[in-house]
């Protein structure tokens, strides 16, 4: 069931509260954070056509997908995971623009944007 | 990092390098002097259009970075007087314009500059807002100019460049008739027209002379890309003068 708008800017809220520390973290450890990187950003999906959707759009927005799999959670056993790559700066990663375009791409494909990470 | 990245897009398919990346300038022909004293910033816009298809990609693109290197300056300072905008999002698209110039596979960074594009979007300013500054639509002009020069490595049409260019003399045209409202308003003495402004000949010199420079150049080495990214700005002021 598509989630509501309300439940959007929630996760968003999410996303920029992790984000504020996680920047903290970068400028801490000396990472340039304008500096194009790999990025790799997580999604959730319940259904391995969701999960082929999502990586089909993910794909046509410029991400390499590096995974795309069941999860195989025993608690969930209807848990995708689905991991996509892309190389940009951590600066522009971490803006409320971008993390609201995964967001609703995650939405719109009945699944969820779980965060992103960097090699440091 | 390791991870091998196998991104494609319809425009640049895996292995379908730029051959212009990498091609030298040494058959490049100029079209024309650029050295005429009289010529005006709208003809040299029509001769900018006919010149720029014989430097090839990277020239292009560092021909348009140059200009954006003069036209940020005023982003950042109306960001500084209006308390609006993001200078840091327009310095990370020039940068990422000038890391451009020499990549040998712009493709992988289609997606940075897409979300660089998106987000300036967000952050020019809309001359209709009540903003009270008067650098507001050099402001606009330049991030502008930095999301035009973003555009130019996918469709590589020259149009984009031909409008950096254009805002350039755009940016420097309103200054100079908000500064000559005020400097001649209560005078009987008519303002000499802007084409004649000390501000607009130095952008159109300068202009002039980074195409003069890039046709002549035979390498765009790391070397070369400094210095030339050094010398775009007059010790890093603006095409007003602001910096």
């Amino acid at each position: 069931m598509p989630i509501s708008e309300m439940e959007i800017d929630a996760i968003i809220q999410g996303h920029e509260a992790r984000n504020a520390a996680l920047r903290q973290t970068l400028i801490e450890k000396g990472v340039d954070l304008g500096e194009p990187r790999t990025i790799e950003c997580h999604f959730w999906s319940w259904s391995p056509a969701e999960a082929a959707s999502l990586a089909e759009h993910l794909t046509k927005r410029g991400f390499e997908i590096l995974a795309q799999r069941s999860a195989s959670s025993s608690k969930d056993p209807q848990l995708w995971n689905v991991e996509a790559a892309v190389k940009q700066s951590a600066a522009l990663t971490l803006r409320r623009e971008f993390t609201d375009e995964l967001v609703r791409i995650g939405a719109a494909h009945l699944g969820k944007y779980d965060g992103w990470g960097t090699r440091l | 990092m390791s991870i091998d990245f196998k991104f494609t897009n319809p425009d640049h398919p895996p292995g379908s390098q730029r051959e212009d990346h990498r091609s030298d300038k040494k058959d490049a022909k100029p079209v024309t002097t650029v050295n005429d004293k009289n010529l005006g910033f709208d003809d040299w816009l029509g001769l900018l259009r006919k010149k720029l298809p014989s430097l090839g990609y990277a020239r292009i693109l560092a021909f348009a970075a140059s200009c954006c290197e003069r036209s940020v300056p005023n982003y950042k300072a109306f960001s500084r007087e209006t308390h609006w905008g993001d200078p840091k999002v327009v310095a990370e698209a020039l940068e990422l314009i000038w890391r451009l110039v020499p990549t040998k596979n712009p493709a992988e960074f289609r997606s940075y500059a897409r979300g660089l594009q998106e987000v300036l979007k967000t952050i020019t300013p809309d001359t209709e807002q009540d903003f009270k500054s008067l650098l507001t639509s050099a402001a606009l002009d330049a991030a502008n100019s930095v999301a035009e020069t973003l555009d130019y490595p996918w469709d590589e049409s020259i149009d984009h460049v031909v409008w950096v260019s254009s805002f350039a003399r755009d940016t420097i045209d309103l200054f100079v008739q908000y500064r000559n409202k005020s400097d001649f308003s209560d005078k009987n003495v008519e303002a000499p027209p802007t084409a004649q402004h000390a501000l607009m000949v130095a952008e159109l010199h300068k202009q002039q002379a980074d195409m003069g420079t890039l046709e002549s150049i035979m390498d765009l080495t790391p070397h070369f890309l400094a210095s030339f990214r050094s010398n775009a700005t007059n010790r890093g002021k603006s095409n007003l003068g602001i910096g």
